[in-house]
Parts: C-alpha cells; structure tokens; sequence
C-alpha cells in the first residue's frame, strides 16, 4: 500500500513546495523538500548596482538573517576592492553577528523548537503552561536585535554597515547599555541550559553525517576566515572560499527551486552542529554545556543542532560581553572608514549565518557596478542533508503511521532552522488553500 | 482625531504617540511587500494624524516590541493571501478568521506573534492590534507591485487612514 506525507508552505508563492515522503510497504519510494531559494533569484536585482547599494539590497532578503547577508557582501566588495578594514571594524562586525546569531537562535531554540519537544502547537500555546521559559527567549531575542542596533544602527537591517567600515560608531553609554543588556543576557543563559537540558529525547534518526564549515582558526566567530573544513568520518578536507563552487557542486532537481548541493557525491550538513563539529570547542562553558545537553560529536542525529545552537547562543553572550567590556576598556576610535576605490575585480566572500555557511560572489566593473553576482545561502546547502535525513528517519521509524512520521519530518526539518519563512510570510485566513 | 486613552496621557508626555502603524512585509517579494509600500506612503501623507506614527516592520513582528509599549494602539499592515480578491482591504479587529498556528515546518505567523508577545508582555496586554490586511495572490521576487495592487495603493491609504481615525 502506498502512502504518501505531505506538510504544505504556501500555495502560490514561488518555490513554496512543504516536505513530501512517498512509501510503498513501508520503503520510502520518494523525498522532497522544496523550499524558496530568494537569494538567488534576487542576484538579478543587485546586477548593474552600485557597490554602495548592494549590502543594503541584500540584506532585505531575510529580516532574521539581514545581518548576515549585509556583512558577507561587505566582505565580498571589500575583497574584489582590495580594501583592508582596521582591527576595530572587524572586532565590531563580530559583535554585530553574534548579535544576528543570538537573536535567530533564541527565536528558534524557543519559539520554534521547544514547542516541539514539549508537545505544544505553538509558542503562544507553550506560553500559557510555561511563560517563564517563552520570555526568557523573548529577552534573549530582543538582546540580539539590541546589540544589531547598537552596532548596525538597526535592529534589523543594518545601515551602517558600509563598505571600508562604519557609518557610524557606538557611543560609550550604548555600550555601557548594550554591557547591563548583556549581563541579563549571561543570566538567562543560565535559565536556558536549565531548560533545555531537561527537554524530553529527539533521537529518532542516525545516519552518517558528512559536515562543512567554516575555520574559525581557534577563535570561534562567524565572520573572518576563509576556508572551509569539510569533515566526514574522522577525514576532513579544505576548499577555499574562492573555490566554493568545488565544495557545493551545484545540481538542479526537478522538485525545487534550489539547487542541490553535494561534496563527493554526498549531501553535507552546514550550520551551528556542523560549525562545532569542524572547529576547536570555543571555552570551558561551551565544553560543559554540550556535556549538560548531552551532545556528544560528531553526532549523526540532526536534532542535535538544536542543542548546538543552544551552546553558541550561551557562548556568544558572553563573548559579546567580553567585545563590550574590550570596547569600553579600549575606547573606539573614531577615524574615519578606509576609502574604497572601486576598480573591476571580482571577489567570494563566505561567512557563518546562523543557519550555516554564506557565500556571496561578485563581479564589479571600473566604476563599482556589479556586473555578476552569484548567492548561495545555507538553507539551499542544507536542502539535500534535509531530504537525506528524512529518508533515515522515515526508515528508521518502528511507527510509520503518517502522524507519527508527520512529526518526526517536521521536527527533522525546524532542526535544520530553515530559512523559508522570513523573506516571505503572508497571512492566510483558516481554510484558504 | 484620534482620542487619547488609558497610558495614552502619560506615553504622550513622553513623546510617545499613541498609534503605531507598522506596515509588514519584504519589499524584494513584490505584492507581498505591499505593507511595507503602504508604510512609505503614509508616513508621508500630510493627512496622517499627528498622534500616529509610522514604521517598517519587515518580516519579524517580534523585532517590533519594545516600539509598541505604551502604545493605545498598534494597526499592522500586511498582506493576506487572498487569491478571489486580490487588492481588497479587510481589517480584522480579532484574529479568530486567520490562521494562527504555523502555515509550514518553520514559521511563527503574525497572529502568532501578536498573541505570543501580548502572553509575554504585561506592557501590551492592553494594546488594541488591528491587522489591515491586503489581499495578493501572488508573490516573486520583484521590487515593485504588480499594475493591478498599485492601481489600488491610492485607495488603500484611504482605507488605513479611515481605520486610523477610528476611536477606540
């Protein structure tokens, strides 16, 4: 007997597909996820543009990833410009992801994840049984988008980010404020591992992992470094951020918008579980977080990135309270930006988004235009691991009743934090299509 | 003109205007940035009262909070997925006609966060949202909106600032 699972997005938006499984006896005959791949098709927006309006472009692509795709084409300009930033813009552009990073995964680990294991439909339904632990996400949330604005200017798409610097530079008060935020922050850290080391097991599917991500050269952050770790049962491999296009071999299908990605013949796992993986553990805390949650790498079970945001979240607090209390110490100074000089040149830039590894390429002309533009964002990357990651569960499964593999697929999907939401989210009145 | 209620007198004394508009949506998404197209256009209507105050909210309602403390009231535009009537205006005062639970595997939806934040917060417990919600029944990625919803923009805005006036 056939049966096929099916969990819709939304009907008439491009690319919005949902997740199918098709099984016949109980063998999975047919995986797909589909998702809306914006980023790519916006590269025809940014072409022709002038390289002081690209970041800005971008960074609408996503209002929960802005910070990300602002400062990966920052990266990517200043590289085909030539341009070296000072020490001070690469320390604040830091502080500015971390921002992004802890803000998506407080949004994620409580409004969309801890519903999941606790059994609730919802966040608001958590909410009403367990309010303490939604505003803690909340604060932690709003904390993420203060320390945005405090660097970026914005809670969301950041304005002064620019190329060569910054717009604009904190003061001391929003740092000393940013500082007492962060001291909250290092509280509700606490609360955080209390609740998420008491959440019920996820651990309905194993499979051989392969992980990629980027060096962080012993100093774990999301935006310096160039070179990517590619790592898979205990080998691991290097591409440059140049050579990207080796590392993601891009093939269309026919189900999605997004290409699928694979490194020698095998989809690959990108994000917070892949980034710990292929990297040295940040601190101490980090180490005895992951002993708490009881994550253990490499692990094969996908839902452990939920754990592994759980353990950036608690160590980007305090690194971004240690940036504050060096800024505050140091004093900022206040020279102007490095010029930029456009010239024709081309350049690849990759960062670590919350959900994973960024990659953004261009192409200029003389006069700072982009004359190409290639973007690939880690929910792209992760689509085939996804669809991978199904098929074990599904298989995997003693209960192949479609409630029961419903939730599984869904919990397997929101573990991956997709990003197929925030670019678009229409309201839709009950009962519509 | 639009009364001053409940913490209206004491956030007013601060500066803080009593009716927020936040107009919803990512303008790269064609008609499914019409909230945020429309937020444009009435922060700069010299008819819009000057107890309102007008803002993009992108995509993350929850980005949003802390602009919506002591507020009377806080009108949300968006789009609606509508594929009858495109280009209608529907205001919904409670939300018990939209979906509020996640439309896919990784979505918190504006009902959703209306509710979650106003669960959370004892500042918004007593805040009156509205959601103006404007139908479309298509979205790509495209920078402007479609002839058919920008023929319609002229009178959208004259529909918002009718709720806008509204008493509570």
């Amino acid at each position: 007997m056939s049966t096929t699972i099916r969990v819709e997005h939304l009907a008439r938006v491009e690319g919005h597909g949902g997740i199918t499984v098709e099984m016949d006896g109980g063998a999975v005959t047919a995986v797909r996820f589909d998702l809306f791949e914006g980023a790519r098709l916006l590269e025809s927006l940014i072409r022709g543009r002038s390289y002081e309006d690209v970041a800005q472009i971008v960074s609408r692509i996503c209002a929960i990833c802005s910070a990300a795709h602002s400062l990966t084409s920052i990266k990517a300009t200043e590289a085909a410009f030539g341009i070296e930033v000072s020490p001070q813009t690469h320390l604040l552009r830091d502080l500015l992801y971390r921002g992004e990073n802890i803000e998506s995964h407080a949004l994620h680990l409580f409004c969309l994840a801890a519903p999941d294991y606790l059994g609730y439909p919802s966040a608001t339904a958590l909410a009403a049984d367990h309010p303490d632990a939604v505003k803690t996400g909340l604060r932690l949330k709003k904390l993420g988008n203060l320390i945005q604005e405090t660097i970026g200017g914005r809670a969301i798409h950041p304005v002064n980010v620019v190329p060569g610097g910054f717009g604009k530079l904190p003061s001391a008060d929003e740092l000393r404020a940013l500082r007492a935020g962060l001291l909250h922050g290092v509280e509700d850290c606490k609360a955080t591992l209390d609740l998420l080391s008491g959440l019920p097991p996820a651990d309905f599917c194993h499979s051989p992992t392969v992980f990629a991500g980027l060096d962080m050269k012993g100093d774990y952050g999301y935006y310096a470094g160039d070179e990517i770790v590619v790592k898979a049962n205990g080998r691991q491999r290097r591409v440059r951020a140049a050579d990207y296009r080796s590392l993601t071999n891009e093939t269309p299908v026919p189900h999605a918008h997004a290409k699928h990605s694979s490194f020698d013949g095998k989809p690959f796992m990108v994000g917070a579980l892949a980034r710990l993986t292929v990297n040295a553990l940040p601190d101490d805390a980090a180490a005895s977080a992951m002993r708490r949650l009881g994550l253990r790498l490499p692990s094969g079970n996908p839902m452990d990135n939920n754990m592994a945001q759980a353990v950036e979240l608690i160590y980007d607090v305090g690194r971004a309270l240690a940036i504050v209390d060096k800024l505050l110490a140091e004093g900022l100074n206040e020279a102007p930006r490095v010029p930029v000089k456009p010239k024709a040149g081309a350049a690849t830039a990759v960062t670590e988004a919350p959900r994973g590894l960024l990659f953004h390429s261009y192409a200029y002309d003389a006069d700072g235009r982009i004359v190409s533009a290639d973007v690939i964002t880690p929910t792209a990357i992760n689509a085939a691991s996804i669809e991978d990651h199904f098929r074990h569960a599904v298989e995997q499964s003693a209960d192949k009743s479609v409630p029961a593999l419903t939730r599984k697929l869904e919990m397997i999907a929101r573990a991956y934090d997709p990003c197929i939401s925030c670019s678009v989210h229409l309201i839709q009145k009950r009962g519509s299509a | 003109m639009i009364s001053f209620q409940g913490g209206g007198l004491a956030a007013a004394a601060r500066g803080i205007k009593p009716v927020l508009v936040i107009g919803l949506g990512n303008p790269l998404m064609g008609d499914e940035g019409i909230g945020w197209h429309l937020a444009g256009q009435l922060a700069s209507d010299e008819r819009l009262p000057e107890t309102v105050e007008v803002m993009y909210g992108g995509t993350d309602l929850l980005s949003c909070a802390d602009r919506m403390e002591e507020r009377d009231r806080v009108v949300l535009i968006d789009a609606i997925l509508d594929l009858e009537a495109p280009g209608s205006v529907t205001v919904y005062r409670s939300f018990e006609d939209l979906c509020s639970e996640p439309g896919g595997a990784h979505h918190l939806s504006v009902v959703d966060a209306i509710g979650l934040l106003q669960a959370t917060s004892p500042a918004l417990a007593s805040v009156e949202f509205t959601v103006v919600a404007i139908g479309v029944d298509y979205a790509c990625i495209e920078t402007d909106l479609s002839p058919a919803i920008a023929a319609r923009v002229p009178a959208m805005i004259d529909r918002i600032l009718t709720e806008i006036a509204r008493a509570r």
